[in-house]
């Protein structure tokens, strides 16, 4: 550690940062971008760092970067509490020894509410040894639209599995409803969603309109569409399948309850119709939004003997640990209800191709 | 067996060495099997071993073997 030092990155260092990025990120082409760095770290609703950047970096004895870990902000309900929180993006430091652990350090130091994602094995290694809980695998939640043809595009044979597909299908289709809801451009900056028509979530980043516009309207070079009831909100995203005519739709955001989803639904499938949407999913840890969209067709991922192929484009993601919850008290062992809480694949389904 | 040479062990053991090979100059800077995972399996190590326990500031900076075996030995004539 002698020979490395941390700063917080400033405009200057961005040139030489964006070129380790290419090597770092080359399967990731949004990395590389200036304007999504900016967006991401500077222009966040919750700043945690009294820097340029909510971001940290490593150099070596020569100055050069050799080290980068990045974060952001964000307000979190839990309990009846609202805390601070910060999670973890970019976390890098190959061959560094020490280093990467305090990188790690330095972001512990600037927020107690710590939420680490998309961990590969040797940063979910460390974190596991800090006694953090930690899920392995965002629960995903899918539903045929149209059975024949997610069989013919993604080699799903079996004749259980296509008999899954087909019952999927069905019940999506019954569940569609006769009305829609509203789309909006943008949200009103103090509207809030929460889940309380579920019972509530242990635990969930604030759904402000002013972090639903940072997160999903100004971000570059991506295209999410929003929808809203008096008390629930939908976000989704439609991704061509590479190489076809079809596409999948992506829920990133879902508060509706059952009749509001059916009318969600219904203003989704007109809205991408031309598209061709076979396929339509959500990631989500809380378990009771998963019993709902079950009654409308939805199944969970484990369902099929076949897996349903999860990424349609090209795009890296190395494995790994989807999310991990270091709350005070700290590096003591205990759990966290994962399905009580409102995590989305949202949080950090940030690098991939717009469409 | 006093403390140095239980350390020792336990450093040897963790970072994969032969213990001939730890002594007071021993650090992050100077092994490369000295990496994140492997000081944080060490600290833990320590933890259980001494019977101790590390704040998170401490952590990070006992990152080579004569400060991490002084905190010891403090910590244990408490």
């Amino acid at each position: 550690m002698a020979s490395s030092a941390i700063h917080f990155c400033t405009e200057r260092d961005l040139p030489e940062l964006m070129e380790r990025f290419a090597d770092w990120y080359r399967h990731n082409p949004r990395l590389q971008e200036r304007a999504y760095f900016d967006w991401q770290f500077r222009d966040g609703p919750t700043r945690l760092a009294d820097a340029e950047y909510d971001f940290l970096i490593l150099r070596n004895a020569a100055d050069e970067i050799t080290g980068c870990l990045g974060f952001a902000g964000f307000e979190f309900r839990v309990g009846d509490e609202v805390r601070l929180g910060g999670w973890t993006h970019n976390w890098m430091a190959p061959q560094q020894g020490d280093a990467g652990l305090a990188l790690l350090w330095r972001f512990m130091e600037l927020v107690e509410n710590r939420f680490l994602l998309r961990l590969n094995e040797k940063s979910g290694a460390v974190v596991k040894l800090l006694r953090v809980p930690m899920l392995g695998t965002m629960p995903r939640w899918w539903a045929a639209i149209d059975a024949e043809l997610v069989t013919a595009h993604f080699n799903i044979h079996q004749q259980e599995d296509r008999q899954h597909l087909t019952q999927s299908a069905e019940a999506f289709r019954r569940a569609i409803g006769d009305d829609e809801v509203h789309r909006l451009d943008c949200f009103a900056t103090e509207d809030e969603f929460d889940l309380g028509r579920f019972g509530g979530a242990t635990g969930l980043a604030r759904r402000t309109g002013r972090y639903l516009n940072w997160r999903y309207r100004d971000i570059p070079n991506h295209n999410y569409q929003f929808l809203r009831t008096e008390t629930g909100v939908g976000v989704y995203r439609l991704e061509q399948v590479i190489g076809t005519d079809v596409s999948v739709i992506r829920l990133l955001e879902w508060t509706f309850d059952d009749r509001e989803t059916r009318s969600a639904l219904a203003t989704v499938l007109a809205d991408t119709a031309t598209q061709n949407p076979v396929l339509i999913d959500f990631h989500t840890t809380f378990a009771p939004l998963g019993d709902m969209l079950r009654r409308c067709g939805f199944v969970p991922q484990s369902m099929t003997a076949t897996p349903m192929p999860d990424l349609f484009r090209p795009t890296f993601h190395s494995g790994g640990y989807a999310v991990a919850i270091d709350l005070p008290p700290h590096r003591q062992a205990r759990s966290v209800a994962f399905d009580k809480w409102y995590i989305t694949a949202g949080d950090s389904d940030i690098d991939r191709v717009k469409l | 067996m006093t403390i140095r040479l239980k350390l020792a062990d336990l450093v040897a053991a963790t970072l994969e060495l032969p213990v001939e090979q730890v002594h007071d100059r021993l650090s992050s800077d100077t092994s490369e099997s000295w990496d994140s995972v492997h000081h944080l399996m060490l600290i833990l190590a320590v933890e259980d071993a001494f019977g101790i326990h590390f704040d998170e500031a401490e952590l990070l900076s006992l990152t080579n073997f004569r400060d991490l075996l002084a905190t010891v030995e403090t910590r244990a004539a408490r």
